[in-house]
């Protein structure tokens, strides 16, 4: 489910999301705007050293940050 | 044969090290005060520099096969035909809460109605197949004054550019008075992550220069609502321009002032500074209150103390110091559908544009967008085409102010200021790519 509803995030803001899950010539403007949405929709923040790895980003690894931080969000 | 890239800039910094600034890729990079002897050889025997070397694999030194007249053209060229997004700037309202003793605004009660509003959606759900993008910029007036415009408003831009897989960018202007932490938050969720708020001075000069209606003094609000957002926002991806409008008032005291910013939100990266020499609305033209060379003793202070200049950091890169009044598809929107080009122009005919009617259709008068969008007749290529900047400008940096009395054309003030600039980006930018030339 989170998984689906990122990659809808992504594909709303324009961006091409491969079947291996990379995504595709995402510009910056792209990036704010699909990492915005996908902050507003979970109510997590994205933590610093996700922004460390600028260029490499992949469905695996948005998916992977998200639910990392709703679990610590949960408890 | 390989040439040095003709939109280099060096510079030796305070500490020795050269810096270089390639404005066309938009890069910074730096070179240890010990190597500089290679770098200097290598820049004077570009053609004897292998292909492999660094500077070429940087595109500091490249191949010399693009006339260079036709490479400045193209720039040009594929600035006014781009369309990468479509930029709105919107005024819910004219009236603000402030009275600031420089403001060149008339302060009209108007406020957008529902009509407009949707005006603005039919505008939108029309023209967004032709871009990439919709950017949307908050201003006034004060926008803060008729925040719920602004909610209901961003809800319906957003929604629509969902419908159309189309990314939305916003960002607000606003005196930050009304920039409560719950404020904040809703504005977050409009997808406005750039703002803009003016700081003066510390408490004692900023509340000579930007006061409530009633006289008043704001300082301590305004900054009560940034330490507010600093403490209780924990995204990253929102960012606050404290600019500060420099007048003969705080002149005197902006090492205060700077101490004070780098102790507040030095650290804190999503926070960054502006300085303007602010103009005179009392001469009816661009005047300042202060000489622009006032602004290299500003520079100085901001990089004693670090503090980040992202803004201008921007301005030095392609297209960075071009207007946003100069791109074809950008407007500003008054609360009465009146359409402009330009922010600090709203009493200069020239500028009344056209009209955003109720169905949606944006009237212009094509002949008065010109005047913002194309170069002017005196543009000289002498002075433009073989300038390190040009990238930056293109010769339409504000279309406004780039013609003296006697029709000469006149240079980007930055370009007066711009090793001032990379002193104070050098000494707190992690944006510096080290070139070490003894790899090779």
């Amino acid at each position: 489910m989170i998984k689906e509803k990122i990659i809808e995030i992504f594909e709303q803001n324009g961006v091409c999301v491969s079947e291996e899950g990379t995504l595709e010539d995402m510009d910056s403007l792209q990036f704010i705007s699909s990492i915005v949405s996908i902050e507003q929709d979970f109510e997590i923040e994205f933590p610093d050293e996700f922004l460390a790895i600028e260029n490499q980003y992949t469905i695996d690894l948005v998916v992977a940050t998200v639910t990392n931080e709703l679990e610590k969000a949960n408890g | 044969m390989k040439i040095v890239s003709p939109y280099l800039h060096r510079y030796i910094t305070s500490n020795g090290d050269c810096l270089l600034l390639e404005v066309l890729q938009g890069k910074f990079f730096r070179v240890k005060q010990e190597q500089i002897p290679l770098l200097d050889k290598a820049l004077e025997f570009p053609d004897k520099i292998d292909d492999r070397h660094i500077l070429v694999e940087n595109n500091i030194i490249i191949e010399d096969n693009i006339d260079h007249i036709q490479r400045c053209d193209k720039l040009y060229e594929d600035f006014v035909n781009k369309k990468d997004y479509l930029h709105l700037v919107i005024l819910p309202t004219e009236d603000c809460n402030f009275r600031c003793s420089y403001c060149y605004e008339d302060h009209r009660h108007n406020v957008m109605s529902e009509e407009l509003m949707k005006a603005v959606e039919l505008y939108v759900e029309k023209e967004i197949g032709k871009y990439q993008a919709l950017r949307v910029e908050w201003f006034g007036g004060e926008p803060l004054y008729e925040k719920e415009i602004v909610f209901k408003l961003s809800e319906k831009l957003i929604a629509i550019c969902k419908n159309n897989k189309k990314p939305y960018y916003a960002s607000m202007t606003t005196n930050g008075y009304y920039l409560s932490l719950e404020t904040f938050r809703k504005l977050l969720k409009c997808k406005i992550v750039r703002f803009q708020v003016t700081l003066d001075g510390s408490a004692p000069t900023h509340d000579k220069q930007r006061v409530l209606e009633t006289g008043e003094g704001t300082y301590g609000v305004i900054l009560s609502n940034l330490l507010c957002i600093r403490d209780n926002i924990h995204s990253n991806f929102f960012n606050i321009t404290i600019r500060c409008n420099v007048t003969s008032e705080n002149y005197m005291e902006l090492k205060g002032f700077a101490e004070e910013m780098k102790e507040n939100f030095g650290n804190d990266a999503r926070f960054n500074f502006l300085w303007k020499i602010a103009w005179n609305p009392q001469t009816g033209n661009c005047d300042t209150y202060l000489d622009q060379s006032a602004l290299r003793d500003v520079l100085h202070e901001n990089a004693k103390h670090a503090l980040r200049l992202e803004t201008n950091k921007g301005q030095l890169i392609k297209y960075g110091d071009i207007c946003y009044a100069s791109n074809k598809n950008s407007f500003i929107i008054g609360s009465d559908g009146s359409v402009y080009k330009c922010t600090v122009a709203f009493q200069d005919d020239r500028n009344r544009v056209g009209m955003l009617r109720l169905d949606g259709t944006m009237e212009l008068d094509n002949q008065k967008i010109k005047f913002w969008t194309e170069r002017k007749t005196c543009f000289s290529q002498n002075m433009c085409y073989h300038c390190f900047l040009y990238p930056s400008c293109l010769g339409i940096y504000c279309n406004l102010n780039n013609e003296n009395q006697d029709g000469e054309f006149v240079c980007s003030g930055v370009k007066t200021y711009v090793d001032d600039y990379l002193e104070c980006i050098e000494k707190c930018s992690d944006m510096w790519k080290y070139l070490d030339l003894l790899e090779e």
